[in-house]
């Protein structure tokens, strides 16, 4: 499916090399597509396109322009990555949290949920803090 | 999804790359995805809590619980976003 929405876009040219850039990069990037279709995004609106299509070098309002489009992108990647967040988060609790599928999503199970992301998140820095410590130790 | 691509390179051709355009596909393409992710987990979800053995075809009551089962995803999806909203604004609020 990834492979679908990328190759559309850059097939030949110099934009080639945006490819492999953001597919080398899966440990900045979690698999999940609307990063990577950011990530191509940037790419291409850090390209040089006078080189691409033989126009004169960019003038000052092209870069502002380019610069002007990349925190735009920016923005919208940082949506992408809070969804994708939600979307790990509400797998993760739901199999905590859900019973049987009933018509209503009662209090207790609201409840749960919510306290299911905040312990998770949690869980994470105390990984997180912990790790760095035995690292820090071990370095000695 | 072939599409947008053909879309961004009739674009370049002019000579001029318009923002707007691009952002406006950025965000569709981010919704698609999106909702494309979401899909595949509530299937996956949803097939495990409803369907036990699989029988022949999907009988009534396996429909009715993939139906509840979709409605409860969609709202455990919705309550897990506000929470982590939550989380992050007040851990800037700390900073």
């Amino acid at each position: 499916m990834m492979s679908l929405v990328m190759t559309s876009y850059f097939c030949g040219g110099s934009s080639c090399f945006h490819v492999h850039a953001c597919q080398r990069a899966p440990l900045l990037y979690p698999s999940h597509v609307p990063v990577y279709i950011i990530c191509f995004y940037k790419s291409f609106a850090m390209a040089d396109f006078s080189s691409s299509f033989d126009m004169p070098s960019a003038s000052l309002s092209e870069n502002a322009e380019a610069a002007e489009l990349q925190r735009l992108i920016a923005v919208e990647q940082q949506k992408a990555q809070f969804q994708a967040q939600v979307h790990n988060f509400t797998d993760v609790c739901w199999d905590k949290c859900m019973d049987k599928p009933s018509s209503k999503l009662d209090s207790r199970t609201e409840t749960c949920l919510v306290s299911c992301v905040e312990r998770f998140i949690d869980t994470t820095l105390t990984i997180t803090n912990r790790f760095t410590q035995m690292v820090q130790k071990g370095a000695h | 999804m072939d599409s947008f691509g053909s879309d961004l390179s009739s674009g370049s051709s002019s000579g001029k790359i318009d923002p707007g355009t691009i952002m406006e596909q950025v965000k569709v393409q981010i919704a698609v995805a999106n909702a494309q992710e979401l899909l595949q987990r509530m299937t996956d979800k949803c097939f495990k809590k409803c369907i036990g053995k699989p029988g022949s075809t999907l009988d009534n009551s396996e429909q009715k619980c993939i139906a509840m089962c979709m409605d409860r995803y969609m709202d455990a999806w919705n309550t897990v976003s506000r929470a982590y909203n939550s989380r992050l604004q007040r851990e800037r609020a700390r900073i």
